[in-house]
């Protein structure tokens, strides 16, 4: 599924992969939020978000994923950023969101452990 | 020094028709789009004759920017363009009315006798469009300057979190202007923007960020001015002549 550039791709019955396109800003956060927001409804998990090919992260994108981790985590899993480049990981860290929030490296896409 | 650029940043649409042609253009979108591009922008003036085939391909190119969340900019559409595309029901799609009417007019990039100073000056209206096509521009004059990545990133950031606060916080119409006029020196990059809305003095907001909090509290808003004050190195506000914001960052130099 795609909304905007966002894609949704199930890789098991829990866990969920949503990519962004180039960017996450005012003109898809809410697109995003959306996304997570029915992953979250319809019961998975664990929501990987594959920030391999985004270059620009502005802070709707970051309200966007802020605003639904704790949800996910009330829930018993956790929303989880995959591969973020060196520039996106810098805002989060400018923010000192880095110990707050599950970043990964590795295939967004591969089995849940 | 003088930089010359902007007509490299759009495709020209081919008056020809011709299937080599075309497929030449849509090969010209999908490579920019694979490269990450954040908008394209279509020059079409040269288009007097328009045919099924223009319009199919400006079709490809809209609903390929959609899917990608890439801005589509369509520049000079003539007044043959703009029929054709109503006739198609595709106007509206295609050449919004806000896209229209939001074009930044003038570009320079200019030099002076010091190889120490660059400068960049242009102006761009509040609305979402025009504040990624300015952040292309401001891009693009970094990257000509080869200015840092890092540096880059963070003056990106400060570029449009600023730009989107005045959006949101000035009161401004769509047909308003924001002016930006950028400096580069031994020193860093200083970036200032006057704008004619309401008062809005950045520097004055409540910066106490507290990220646990913010993701217990499912906190959605209020990152960007936060993110500015942190990447900028000295930032201050002036309310000049009683009508405008001016607001002035700097960010030093850390590569050099």
């Amino acid at each position: 599924m795609t909304t905007r550039g966002i894609q949704q791709r199930t890789i098991d019955e829990k866990t969920v992969l949503i990519v962004p396109g180039p960017k996450l800003d005012n003109e898809n956060a809410a697109d995003m939020s959306s996304a997570i927001g029915a992953a979250q409804l319809e019961g998975y998990l664990d929501i990987r978000i594959d920030m391999s090919g985004l270059q620009m992260l502005s802070s709707a994108g970051v309200g966007a994923i802020l605003g639904s981790v704790e949800i996910s985590r009330q829930q018993g899993g956790d929303i989880t950023l995959w591969n973020p480049s060196a520039k996106v990981r810098n805002v989060l860290e400018i923010l000192d969101l880095g110990e707050y929030l599950s970043i990964k490296n590795g295939e967004a896409a591969g089995p849940t452990t | 020094m003088q930089i010359v650029r902007d007509t490299e940043a759009e495709i020209r649409l081919p008056a020809d028709s011709s299937p080599g042609s075309l497929t030449k253009f849509q090969s010209e979108i999908d490579k920019r789009l694979s490269n990450g591009t954040t908008a394209i922008s279509i020059n079409c003036s040269g288009l007097m004759r328009v045919t099924s085939s223009h319009i199919g391909t400006l079709w490809f190119a809209y609903t390929k920017c959609k899917d990608a969340g890439v801005n589509l900019n369509i520049l000079s559409a003539t007044s043959n363009l703009e029929e054709s595309l109503k006739t198609a029901d595709l106007h509206d799609l295609i050449i919004p009315a806000k896209t229209s009417a939001a074009k930044i007019p003038v570009i320079r990039i200019q030099g002076t006798n010091s190889d120490d100073l660059r400068l960049l000056a242009f102006e761009f209206h509040p609305t979402i469009e025009d504040i990624n096509r300015a952040l292309n521009e401001f891009r693009d004059f970094m990257l000509a300057l080869g200015i840092d990545p890092e540096t880059t990133g963070a003056l990106e950031t400060m570029f449009y979190e600023t730009a989107t606060n005045i959006r949101e916080h000035s009161s401004l119409s769509a047909s308003d202007w924001i002016n930006v006029t950028s400096e580069v020196d031994s020193f860093g990059v200083t970036v200032q923007f006057t704008d004619p809305g309401e008062r809005f003095d950045l520097t004055e907001r409540d910066s106490s960020f507290d990220p646990g909090k913010a993701i217990k509290e499912g906190q959605t808003r209020g990152f960007g001015i936060e993110l500015v004050k942190k990447l900028a190195d000295s930032i201050s506000y002036m309310r000049q002549d009683g009508h405008s914001n001016v607001l002035t960052m700097t960010r030093y130099w850390r590569n050099r």
